[in-house]
């Protein structure tokens, strides 16, 4: 029996050790992904903090750690697509977490500066589920068969969410489109 | 890749790239001690469940009158809950209203629309309303929010816009977050917007607007009066209004109510039942008294029946879950459902049980204690089904359609990408269920295999960089596009040894191969060159290691589409010779017959008098005996004959010609490929 409870302790131990790594390899590009998608730091690392504890208080019910990334990344799609949701809701407080003002300045060139903000701020308008769709596909560069498994949605949803979150941002982004050189 | 593809790559790479997470070790400290709290928590749980089943065994056996502000409901026998019925709606459902005589109110933000289905009789009535988010049903009219502040009034029965709502947005309002109809006699509606103001509709007016501590965010109603609730306070205040006001009401607010982002108010008799962070409480008007319920979730939306009230409990962290509790007028739980997914949205009870729609599943479902389903709407016959058979597929403005055996063609994919060389196959999973192969193409990416069942039209993204290229009943070959030498695989892509073949040269000329066409019995295989020596013809060893002969036609002229013919060592191809100032002067359907090195040409039929658009893009397809009859309507109405046939395709016309010469031009265009059913008996 004794040798039973080392055994298992051990188990746990890697177990431990083993989400330990998960998070140090999927922290900064998950934030990264969720900055993306929320347009807001505090946002971003609060929303993946909640889908690590969320995938990996359970990880042993995940058989197939391979996809651990899989999961996570769903989950943390899914967690910012509830803050989304509730971001409209908030609006009332009259502080508008989403607002340009707020957002810090990204450090990228700033001759294109311009032009990949409107992009960004006009990405974060849109619909939850559309703007999911978008940073999968162009942040993420995944193809539209992992993002539907991602989001638990057929692929011809993805298609018709990318078609119309593209007809959209190419109505917002007119100017910038043919004006700007990004 | 566009301009948009590339500018939203760039930004959000550049976004995302541009920030760090201030302190990731940091993190990881707090989620090593979050999840162990968490899991703490968890045993914890478990325990306190089982220490209130104990302390509800002491109160029964004590019998003695339990005295509080907040009165809990006791146990009693839980029913389940059973889906009786689900049908597919339009996409993304958000809110449901239910109208007389089995009509259901579905609204669609994603849609932009607002439609009234007739369960009865199938019939779906659809009116536009960009941002369609809460629906409401009173006696006589719908309420429907749309974006922007803008509503819509619409009359129940016929279906007639009333009022198409512009009050709100000229009068400075933001968008209607909340709608409650049924205040007065007449059913007023009431709403709240996104920046706390209160607007009643029916007359239309403003009501009033947030003040410090009181934020609303819904607003419930009934004959005589109306309340808003502050969800995020737990505050709820009657209107005070100069109708629908009950002035009899010992409080005119109440607070210490469930507090929620997502809070729900209704008013059921002489109760106000507020719902949020995973609890209900109600609250007598008359003697204030409270009651409690805990539920699951996080959230709970609520829907009054003629006897009972609904719960749809969800759960706040994006999963997409919720559970259904029906709900006695005492706060008693009388039913409750399985977890349902895919994001149940609203709901609305009827005499029986209650709809709810599941956005993303696209559907409505029924659930019900008992066994009593309500209507559904008929099933619409499928139209692939009367259509019958599939008599060829082709390209078409960048997607890929079907020709039926009634005369008429429907797209079988509707995609922003250019969708082209369909190719007709039994199924891939061995149904025969009938399928088709065909290249997805990508700005700036690499074209993708897709395979789409026809009966279902479920797509399968296969594999990337290779196009269909020649089909047969043993062996399907595939051009390979995303190397700079032209790879010709043979035999299945979705197995172990296909035979892969680089055709680097031909008696060391370099080529590139646009077309594949098998001979019979799948010897050969001969393909189609472009490039730098357009318009001769490769022959492919398919158990070799590449091309071996080269047959180039006479000087002047050039292949411009192969086909399979049914003869050994035999293909058909369309030759164009011998350009002039005003294009070449014979266009011909031909074959090539013979073997290695020395094919020989032969004349079918001349095609040179058709309205030829061009012939850079031509496909020439085996139809069997296929003949076809333009009617006036569109359509055409097929038939066989006793001679072969094929479909020749300039690249936007479609001409089905036999081998006597006479053709028939197809009624639309045809621009990316065509494969033809020759196996269907049409007659």
């Amino acid at each position: 029996m004794i040798g039973s409870e080392v055994r298992l302790e051990d188990v746990s131990a890697r177990g431990d050790e083993r989400v330990e790594m998960l998070f140090d390899a999927h922290y900064v590009p998950m934030c990264r992904l969720a900055y993306v998608i929320l347009g807001d730091e505090s946002l971003a690392e609060e929303a993946v903090m909640d889908a690590m504890l969320k995938t990996f208080s359970g990880w042993r019910r995940i058989r197939d750690l391979d996809r651990a990334d899989l999961y996570l990344r769903r989950a943390v799609i899914n967690v910012c697509r509830s803050k989304i949701r509730r971001l409209v809701v908030e609006r009332r407080a009259s502080t508008v977490l989403q607002s340009r003002a707020e957002r810090p300045e990204p450090a990228w060139d700033p001759e294109r500066h311009e032009v990949r903000r409107e992009v960004w701020d006009a990405v974060l308008t849109l619909p939850e589920r559309q703007r999911a769709c978008v940073v999968l596909r162009y942040f993420e560069d995944l193809p539209e068969s992992d993002i539907a498994e991602i989001l638990d949605c057929s692929v011809g949803t993805v298609k018709s969410q990318l078609h119309k979150a593209r007809a959209r941002l190419g109505k917002t982004l007119g100017p910038a489109l043919h004006g700007g050189d990004a | 890749m566009n301009d948009l593809d590339r500018l939203l790559s760039e930004s959000l790479k550049g976004a995302g790239d541009s920030y760090l997470p201030r302190n990731a070790v940091a993190a990881r400290e707090e989620f090593a001690a979050r999840r162990k709290r968490r899991f703490v928590w968890q045993l914890s749980g478990g325990v306190a469940l089982a220490g209130a089943a104990v302390a509800a065994a002491l109160f029964f056996a004590s019998a003695e009158p339990l005295v509080r502000d907040e009165v809990e409901p006791g146990p009693m026998e839980v029913a389940a809950l059973d889906i009786l019925t689900r049908f597919e709606v339009g996409e993304e459902p958000l809110a449901i209203g239910a109208g007389k005589d089995f009509r259901l109110w579905i609204a669609s933000r994603e849609g932009g629309s607002v439609s009234r289905i007739d369960l009865n009789t199938g019939d779906v009535e659809k009116i536009d309303l960009p941002g369609a988010n809460e629906i409401v049903v009173g006696a006589e009219n719908v309420w429907v929010s749309g974006e922007a502040g803008n509503y819509l009034r619409i009359n129940e029965a016929m279906p007639e816009i009333v009022d198409d709502g512009n009050f709100v947005e000229n009068a400075g309002g933001s968008q209607l977050l909340d709608l409650a109809v049924g205040g007065d006699a007449e059913g007023a509606a009431w709403a709240v917007d996104l920046d706390g103001c209160v607007w009643e509709l029916t007359t239309p007016r403003e009501v009033g607007c947030s003040e410090p501590g009181f934020f609303p965010t819904d607003v419930a109603t009934d004959a005589d009066e109306a309340w808003i609730l502050d969800s995020g306070r737990g505050y709820a205040r009657q209107v005070n209004a100069d109708e629908g006001v009950n002035d009899d009401r010992p409080s005119d607010y109440y607070e210490g109510l469930p507090s929620s982002e997502f809070g729900d108010m209704t008013i059921v008799g002489n109760s106000l039942w507020v719902s949020g962070s995973g609890r209900i409480v109600t609250v007598d008007l008359e003697t204030s008294e409270r009651r409690n319920l805990e539920i699951d979730g996080d959230y709970a939306d609520l829907a009054v029946g003629p006897e009972t009230v609904w719960a749809l409990a969800g759960w706040a962290d994006g999963d997409q879950r919720a559970r259904v509790y029906e709900l006695s007028h005492d706060l008693e739980v009388i039913g409750i459902s399985d977890i349902l997914r895919g994001e149940p949205s609203d709901l609305v009870a009827d005499a029986n049980g209650v709809w709810i729609t599941i956005r993303y599943r696209n559907e409505v479902i029924y659930l019900s204690r008992g066994e009593t389903a309500p209507p559904v709407p008929p099933v619409v016959e499928d139209e692939a089904a009367e259509r019958g058979d599939v008599v060829m597929v082709f390209g078409k403005d960048g997607d890929i359609w079907a020709a039926y055996a009634d005369g008429t063609i429907g797209a079988l994919t509707q995609t922003p990408n250019e969708e082209a060389f369909p190719v007709l196959i039994d199924s891939l999973d061995g149904t025969g269920s009938g399928a088709v192969i065909f290249e997805r193409g990508f700005e700036g990416g690499t074209p993708k295999l897709v395979h789409i069942d026809l009966s279902t039209l479920e797509e399968q993204e296969l594999v990337d960089g290779y196009r269909p290229a020649a089909g047969s009943p043993d062996e399907q070959a595939w051009l390979g596009t995303s190397a700079s030498v032209p790879t010709v695989v043979v035999g299945t892509l979705f197995s172990d040894g296909p035979n892969v073949l680089t055709i680097e040269d031909v008696d060391g000329e370099p080529v590139q191969l646009s077309q594949l066409a098998w001979d019979a019995g799948s010897t050969f295989l001969y393909g189609l060159t472009t490039g730098k020596s357009p318009g001769s013809v490769v022959e492919i060893d398919p158990e070799g290691d590449g091309a071996e002969a080269i047959q180039r036609p006479q000087e002047g002229a050039r292949y411009t589409a192969v086909a399979p013919a049914d003869i050994g060592g035999t293909i058909t191809v369309i030759r164009v010779c011998c350009d002039d100032a005003e294009g070449p002067m014979t266009v011909e359907l031909g074959e090539l017959i013979g073997s290695s090195g020395s094919m020989e040409y032969r004349t079918i039929a001349d095609l040179s008098d058709l309205p030829w658009a061009g012939f850079d893009d031509m496909t020439l397809t085996p139809a069997a005996g296929l003949s076809a009859m333009p009617n006036e309507d569109g359509t055409v109405t097929w038939g066989t004959l006793d001679a072969s046939a094929w479909v020749v395709s300039d690249g936007v016309r479609g001409f089905l010609v036999d081998d006597s010469g006479e053709a028939r031009e197809l009624p639309w265009e045809i621009h990316g490929g065509i494969d033809v059913n020759e196996d269907r008996n049409l007659r």
